[in-house]
């Protein structure tokens, strides 16, 4: 057995980088850094001036009159107000896009995931097909001991407006990977992102594996152990509940099962 | 020169190594070269958004966060993972008897902090690999100092809980006599 101490010690051990102080890290020049950045930029966006440049290029052969030009500018005022958050998202790729967005998804970061999503954006969590409230769902998730190990994006077929892509993950829950089960494979986030927002978001996830190891054990645990929170965990037997008391009994009970478990011959 | 270039050098020339010392322990060599670049490059493109003094390089660590997890897609397995950094403590060269007991207590110790959840690893990390106090943690994670205080408290208890979990069994042999087989 060690102690806490003996433990950071140990982790201390394992920095990759222990001593920073002599760790000599190639620092390439800045000027051709910048040349090559500079030069990438201009590959992947048609941009004419430098991120953070504020300034417009006005037409060589501009005929506008005043009125127009005012017009003009102010329509164009008011759309990069209205697009402020999104002026860096919509020149980016949307395969880049579904992939910071299921990166904000399986950290949990609810504020992330808010700023990609559109203003209309249409978000299934898992479990249900039906609406529900994806925050909620999202610190359901992080409460249970949801771990979620994203794998590849890509386009998937799609007749609609913007473009759909699939990103596979597997994942864990409730507390599964706590008492050494491998992750849960056959998942995949389903994404429509257009106008470098995400409209349309389904976290697709495949029961079949997860249910007879995890689902169904922790709820005959419950009902053995904890019946008197059955109707605060749960709406139905298939169907977690979302309330802040539901959430927090969620992370106590999570813990206990894999204590639980872990404790067992 | 733009003001846009000057700025980005000052933040280049003060930082670039704690970024790559800040990949590198959390990926491989070449996967370190690799996430700095695109690290310094959404840090060019968003130069405005990146805050004034030290500020800056909790807002760099917090971009490599981002990039580094993303160069973890396609092997995210989670035992392909734990043996990659298992692997990353030590160049594999020396086998002298203390070096395997090292690699021996690495690879354990690692198992055992990738039983944590995700937060609490970074969290970890952040304070004992980067040397982050709880402010500045709050700062890289985008949470309150207090919140960064209760998850370091909990992954600190939970490293320890895990690793006698995985290992106590094991603890009737000598670290040494099982460092040896390797």
């Amino acid at each position: 057995m060690i102690d806490e101490q003996k433990a950071i010690a140990l982790f201390r051990g394992a920095n990759p980088v222990p001593d920073f102080d002599s760790y000599q890290a190639a620092i390439p020049d800045v000027a051709a850094y910048l040349s090559r950045i500079e030069q990438r930029s201009s590959e992947v966006t048609d941009l004419k001036t430098k991120p953070g440049d504020t300034r417009l290029r006005r037409p060589a052969k501009a005929a506008w009159s005043g009125l127009a030009i005012a017009a003009v500018l102010g329509a164009i005022f008011i759309l990069f107000q209205a697009t402020d958050r999104t002026d860096l998202a919509a020149e980016r790729a949307p395969l880049d896009i579904a992939s910071e967005y299921v990166e904000a998804y399986r950290e949990f970061d609810v504020d992330r995931v808010e700023s990609m999503l559109a203003a209309d954006a249409r978000v299934l969590p898992w479990e249900s097909y039906s609406p529900r409230d994806w925050k909620s769902d999202l610190r359901y998730l992080e409460a249970a001991g949801f771990q979620f190990l994203v794998g590849e994006c890509s386009e998937a077929p799609w007749s609609g407006a913007g473009v759909k892509v699939s990103c596979d993950y597997e994942a864990h829950g409730l507390g599964s990977n706590q008492i050494g089960l491998e992750p849960f494979s056959g998942h995949a986030f389903e994404l429509v992102i257009e106008n470098g927002l995400v409209r349309n978001s389904y976290m697709g996830f495949d029961f079949s594996e997860f249910s007879g190891s995890m689902w169904w054990p922790f709820q005959d645990w419950i009902r053995e152990n904890h019946p008197e929170d059955f109707d605060v965990l749960y709406e139905e037997a298939n169907l977690s509940r979302q309330t802040d008391d539901a959430i927090a009994l969620w992370e106590q009970r999570v813990e206990d099962y894999v204590a639980f478990v872990n404790d067992q011959p | 020169m733009s003001s846009i270039d000057d700025r980005f050098r000052q933040i280049y020339g003060s930082y670039f190594k704690e970024v790559h010392a800040y990949c590198r322990r959390r990926t491989t060599p070449d996967g370190a070269d690799d996430a700095t670049a695109e690290t310094f490059l959404i840090a060019w493109r968003r130069i405005d958004r990146v805050p004034e003094g030290p500020e800056a390089l909790m807002w760099l660590y917090r971009t490599a966060r981002g990039v580094v997890s993303n160069t973890w897609r396609g092997a995210l397995r989670q035992k392909n993972l734990n043996r990659k950094l298992a692997g990353l403590g030590l160049d594999p060269v020396p086998m002298t008897d203390e070096v395997v007991i090292l690699r021996h207590d690495v690879d354990r110790i690692l198992q055992a902090l990738s039983r944590l959840r995700a937060k609490e690893q970074e969290v970890l990390r952040l304070a004992e690999w980067e040397d982050l106090s709880p402010r500045e943690i709050a700062a890289v994670l985008d949470i309150s100092p207090e919140a960064a205080r209760q998850r370091l408290s909990r992954a600190r208890a939970g490293l320890a809980r895990h690793y006698n979990r995985l290992f106590s069994d094991a603890h009737s042999h000598s670290i040494a006599q099982e460092g040896g087989m390797w």
